[in-house]
C-alpha cells in the first residue's frame, strides 16, 4: 500500500512516498503503523486524505486508493 | 478561477478580471492579498518555502469556490491565487478576490474564503532563517480537531 507524505512529515520520515504491507483496513491502522515505523513523529498531529479528500481516522481504505498523510495545513 | 503557481501575480490584472469578466450586476469588489511576514518576530526571516499537495490543493480550492457560490447568492465571480516555492519577505503569497452585487457579501465571502483556505487547503509554510535554521510553521490557525487522527 502506497502512502504519500508532505511537509514536516516528509522531512521527519525522510521520504515522500512510503509502502506498507496489506492488510491495512483503516486510516487509524495505517497511522498506527506509521508511528511505529517512525517514532520521531510522535508529537506530530497527522491528517489524512483518501483520493485527495480529507478522511477521518475511521475511514476504510483499499490498496488502490491514493492515500496521503500530512501535518496541519498552514497556507494563506 | 483558481491558480497555484510559483510566479508572482498582478493585483491590477485580477481586479480588471473581476470588474469586467462577469456580465452580472457588480456593485462591489473585495480583494485580500497576503504577504510574506516574519512569523518569528525577530526580523531574521531569509525566505519562506511553501509546499502543496498537488491535485488536492486544486480540489480543495474548487470545493471552497463551490461552497461560496452556494452560500452567498450575491457573489458573481471569485479569483484565488496561491503561490508555492521560495518567497522572500514582503512578497505576495495569496490573493482572494470576490465580486458581488453588494459590499456586505463581497466582504463576507472574501473573509470566508481566506479563513477556510488557511484551515483546509493542503499548503504548508517553512521559514528559512538568516542563520540557516529552518522551521515549519505549525499553528497559524486552529486545527481541524474533528479530523485529527
Amino acid at each position: 500500500m502506497k502512502v504519500l507524505y508532505f511537509a514536516r512529515l516528509k522531512e521527519l520520515t525522510g521520504c515522500e512516498e512510503d509502502h506498507f504491507d496489506p492488510p491495512i483496513h483503516s486510516i487509524a491502522e495505517l497511522i498506527a503503523q506509521v508511528r511505529r515505523r517512525y517514532p520521531q513523529i510522535s508529537t506530530l498531529n497527522l491528517f489524512a486524505a483518501v483520493n485527495q479528500t480529507y478522511a477521518a481516522h475511521t475511514c476504510l481504505i483499499q490498496v488502490t486508493d491514493e492515500i496521503a498523510l500530512f501535518p496541519q495545513v498552514t497556507g494563506g | 478561477m483558481i491558480s497555484v503557481q510559483t510566479q508572482d501575480f498582478s493585483v491590477a490584472e485580477i481586479y480588471d478580471k473581476l470588474r469586467h469578466a462577469n456580465p452580472g450586476p457588480i456593485g462591489a469588489i473585495a480583494l485580500f492579498v497576503g504577504l510574506v511576514r516574519d512569523f518569528s518576530h525577530t526580523l531574521q526571516l531569509a525566505s519562506l518555502h511553501i509546499e502543496c499537495y498537488p491535485g488536492m490543493v486544486e480540489r480543495e480550492l474548487q470545493r471552497l469556490v463551490a461552497q461560496v457560490q452556494q452560500q452567498f447568492s450575491d457573489v458573481q465571480q471569485i479569483e484565488i491565487i496561491h503561490r508555492i516555492g521560495e518567497l522572500l519577505p514582503q512578497e505576495q503569497i495569496v490573493l482572494v478576490g470576490v465580486s458581488a452585487t453588494h459590499r456586505a457579501e463581497a466582504f463576507a465571502a472574501c473573509e470566508f474564503l481566506i479563513d477556510q483556505l488557511k484551515t483546509t487547503v493542503p499548503l504548508w509554510k517553512k521559514e528559512i532563517r538568516a542563520d540557516g535554521n529552518e522551521y515549519w510553521i505549525e499553528h497559524n490557525t486552529p486545527a481541524r480537531e474533528q479530523i485529527v487522527c
